[in-house]
């Protein structure tokens, strides 16, 4: 009986073993899976007026909180959508990397940094369809361009 | 910030009207010369976590932020041409000082008397209070009569902080040699009380003449005052760094040293011709434990300052 117990014992342990090891791809796969790609091609230091006044308020007209810290304002080209995410620190950085990782979480972006397990969030800004965003880009590169009267 | 093999035309080709205007022949052809500019170059050295000089970077390692565009694909990156430095020390002697002056000048004595690796003629000293800085040496400091007057100062009189970087700016522009690195070293707490000269003027001033100022902070740590974060600011500006007086010249002098043989150049197409200032930062494209010390901007009129 105390036999059988053991044996049976054993057994679970090597298939819970065996389940650990196995799932471990799984999930690093499926965590890979759900990253987007993209380029950050702009970068500037704005008020950090956005993190502190918070979704209910800019949507609400409540005063606007603006504090003299900066924090770093990325603009982030992905496949479709060019997104613009501001830390909520000033040395909230995102790698200049020419691809980055990143998420959609809670309303936020999580950007994995380089190949590190660990991401930091930033809060979005703006959305834009890439298409749009190029269409812009264009008319103010037009503007430059043009000779001063 | 010009490459050498663009300073000719970018100079030349402006002044080219100039040049057949004064000739004064009234049948030439009405023409207009214009040139463009369009490779900037900075300069920049870059610290760890433990602000130590790191000696090897490659150019995957950052990308340069100029005027909130990210540039990663640069023209060329290799190691500073320039390998000897020119050493300014800067010191405050007005009256806000007095409690560690003292201090400040033992530093500042100990700094021109270090031999090597800055020669003889590569050191020079200027003060200031009053509503005027002074020379107390321009290459010559390591003799008995430099040394004398420098003994023979004492803290007394109002601050001309920004004044004198305008004034030291210029000094430097009149020592710039190929290959040689201008460094001013300012002893003082930050708090200017007289100047004329605006800080952004004295800063861009600076920012022109491709100096980098290491910034000694003589305000006691315990009193904290606006000053402290002027002299980071200035510091920062540069591309140099912000130390406290206790850590001493003969670290300050090191770092100095360190980041100069530590330092690259690296070069890129300017970006956008937007006319005025261009903001400058090197950020890390992986290891955010790096710093890159640069100066902070150029100005880009027709050509880049």
């Amino acid at each position: 009986m105390k036999t059988a117990f053991a044996s049976r014992k054993r057994v679970i342990r090597t298939l819970l073993l065996v389940l650990v090891f196995c799932s471990r791809p799984v999930s690093v796969t499926a965590q890979n899976g759900i990253y987007q790609h993209g380029t950050v091609v702009r970068m500037r230091m704005s008020e950090c007026i956005l993190i502190h006044r918070g979704f209910i308020a800019a949507i609400g007209g409540m005063p606007v909180q603006a504090t003299e810290e900066l924090c770093p304002e990325y603009t982030l080209v992905s496949d479709k959508v060019v997104f613009v995410i501001v830390g909520k620190s000033s040395n909230q950085m995102v790698p200049l990397a020419e691809i980055i990782d990143f998420r959609f979480h809670n309303n936020e972006l999580a950007v994995r940094i380089d190949d590190a397990r660990h991401e930091t969030k930033f809060s979005i800004k703006e959305m834009t369809l890439r298409s749009q965003w190029e269409q812009v880009q264009k008319h103010i590169e037009e503007q430059l361009s043009a000779p001063s009267r | 910030m010009l490459s050498p093999q663009h300073n000719w035309p970018a100079l030349a080709i402006p002044l080219l009207p100039c040049i057949l205007a004064i000739g004064g022949s009234n049948d030439l052809p009405s023409t207009t010369y214009s040139s463009t500019v369009s490779e900037v170059r900075i300069s920049f050295f870059v610290t760890d976590e433990h602000n130590r000089s790191v000696e090897t970077v490659n150019k995957e390692d950052f990308a340069v932020v100029d005027n909130e565009r990210v540039v990663r694909n640069f023209r060329s990156f290799s190691r500073s041409d320039e390998t000897a430095l020119d050493l300014v020390a800067v010191v405050d002697v007005s009256e806000s000082v007095a409690p560690g002056f003292q201090s400040a000048m033992q530093d500042v004595l100990q700094l021109v008397s270090q031999g090597q690796p800055v020669s003889d003629d590569s050191i020079s000293v200027l003060s200031f209070r009053g509503i005027h800085p002074a020379v107390i040496c321009s290459g010559n400091c390591r003799g008995s009569a430099a040394e004398s007057r420098l003994l023979a100062l004492h803290a007394a009189g109002t601050t001309p902080l920004f004044d004198t970087l305008a004034f030291g700016a210029d000094f430097i522009a009149h020592r710039r040699a190929a290959g040689v690195k201008p460094v001013l070293i300012l002893f003082s707490d930050g708090n200017d009380t007289v100047s004329r000269t605006s800080a952004g003027d004295a800063l861009e001033a600076i920012i022109a003449s491709n100096a980098l100022i290491y910034t000694v902070d003589l305000s006691n740590p315990e009193n904290p005052s606006d000053g402290s974060g002027v002299l980071r600011q200035i510091s920062e500006a540069t591309g140099g760094r912000y130390f406290r007086i206790r850590e001493g010249a003969a670290n300050v002098l090191q770092a100095v040293i360190e980041d100069l043989h530590a330092s690259y150049v690296v070069t890129y197409q300017l970006p956008n011709h937007r006319r005025g200032f261009h903001s400058l930062r090197i950020l890390p494209t992986h290891n955010l434990q790096l710093r890159f010390h640069c100066r902070n901007g150029y100005s880009y009129e027709n050509s880049i300052r």
